[in-house]
């Protein structure tokens, strides 16, 4: 990566301004879906946002800042799973075709915490995909240079992932049901 | 396509965007018409999704982030400090200053060893920099360096000729003409590598054979050796490649 040649400069303090308030409600998003812990996702968003400062200034194509932050944002999660225990996961069955018995209105009823608390069980290896695809702001060929995997790949972990979220839904709404609420 | 292939690729589908153009989905969407199965099981996915897009975004957003994340904007290094005269931190950064000066005015007169030629270089190329020229090609890179009287004889290792060129750019350190060719790519997210060639001469601490020396210049690994009119030092970012795959 190098400067510009036509810009010839470092990333100023406007520009920067401009890049947290476009993105960092998104990347904040991206960060607490995967972590669900509100200080760590705020502490990768300023990470994120910290090495923008830093490096911002050596990516020549600046259309690319978006996937840019997003892939810096899932780099700095991944260091930082590489440095925590891995929780336990839910064994679940690969793919489910059929919706188990979970209808929209049930997952509607759900508060976003007991949404994202299904996600955090999903395999990890989906739980990225999930969250961009519903963020809705990248293309797939995005998300696939982001993941770091072919578009095949991302399309697949996206079924799988999908399928496995909708099953523990499914268990939280029958929770759900049983508590009352 | 079957039906099962259709669903693997429609559970990626986005209503109302891109994908509605996207010739990944076309053939999939074509099967959703002819096949009453698929159609209900889209139409069921599609209901999900919308509620599901919109849990995402029902996420709250932290009092104040914006705002720690602007004032933990990284400053530039060079500031305006304000001076007063006779305070204690005034009197020990004269002090500093005198030595420093001192030092440095004696600089000259201390021989340069080859840690204060890799310093300077490490330097030049982790700041920001243009390009210059700026090719994917290497004879192209040589012939502008050569030019201008920069070393441009230099040799790449085996494993760094796949990886992407981006151009090189002159560098002088103590009077003496260095050559830095960049390597890397946003594209396909390769991290900077930096091969820095310099001319031979006699230098304390210099590499002395071929076989490359593995070590850290600050926060950044570094690989040195010379060869044949050479010296030569491939550096890269704190998390760049290992550079020993390069060898």
């Amino acid at each position: 990566m190098s400067l510009n040649s036509q810009s010839g400069r470092a990333a100023t303090g406007s520009e920067f301004e401009s890049q947290v308030s476009k993105y960092y409600t998104l990347l904040y998003r991206f960060a607490f879906s995967l972590t669900r812990s509100e200080a760590d996702a705020c502490d990768l968003t300023q990470q994120t946002f910290l090495v923008w400062g830093q490096k911002g200034h050596q990516l020549r194509d600046r259309s690319k800042v978006k996937s840019w932050l997003f892939t810096t944002l899932h780099r700095e999660f991944l260091k930082m799973r590489r440095q925590t225990v891995r929780f336990p996961q839910v064994e679940l069955s690969e793919v489910e075709s059929e919706l188990p018995g979970l209808w929209p209105d049930m997952v509607d009823a759900l508060e976003v915490g007991s949404v994202l608390e299904a996600l955090s069980q999903v395999d990890p290896v989906y739980q990225a995909p999930i969250t961009l695809f519903y963020l809705e702001e990248l293309s797939y060929e995005e998300i696939a240079k982001i993941l770091d995997a072919p578009i095949g790949t991302i399309q697949s972990r996206l079924h799988r992932g999908k399928a496995q979220l909708q099953r523990l839904l499914a268990r939280a709404a029958v929770v759900s049901v049983g508590r009352g609420s | 396509m079957n039906s099962a292939r259709a669903k693997e690729i429609l559970s990626g589908y986005r209503p109302g965007g891109e994908d509605q153009t996207d010739p990944v989905f076309e053939s999939a969407l074509a099967l959703v018409e002819s096949d009453p199965e698929l159609a209900r099981w889209f139409r069921s996915q599609q209901a999900m999704d919308a509620v599901l897009r919109r849990k995402f975004t029902e996420i709250p957003i932290p009092l104040g982030l914006e705002t720690r994340i602007r004032a933990n904007r990284p400053r530039p290094r060079v500031g305006l400090v304000r001076w007063n005269a006779f305070s204690p931190i005034s009197v020990a950064a004269a002090a500093v200053l005198l030595v420093g000066g001192t030092l440095a005015w004696l600089a000259p007169f201390r021989p340069a060893t080859w840690v204060d030629y890799q310093a300077s270089a490490i330097e030049k190329v982790t700041s920001p920099y243009v390009l210059n020229p700026e090719s994917r090609d290497h004879d192209q890179v040589r012939r502008g360096l050569a030019g201008n009287g920069f070393p441009a004889d230099y040799r790449v290792p085996k494993g760094l000729e796949q990886y992407p060129l981006e151009g090189g750019f002159e560098i002088r350190v103590r009077g003496h003409n260095l050559s830095a060719i960049c390597f890397g790519s946003d594209e396909e997210h390769k991290p900077d590598v930096w091969l820095i060639v310099m001319k031979r001469m006699p230098l304390r601490g210099a590499p002395a054979d071929a076989i490359p020396r593995f070590s850290m210049a600050g926060r950044n690994p570094i690989a040195t050796w010379a060869e044949d009119d050479n010296y030569y030092i491939l550096a890269t970012e704190d998390d760049g490649p290992d550079l020993k795959t390069f060898f």
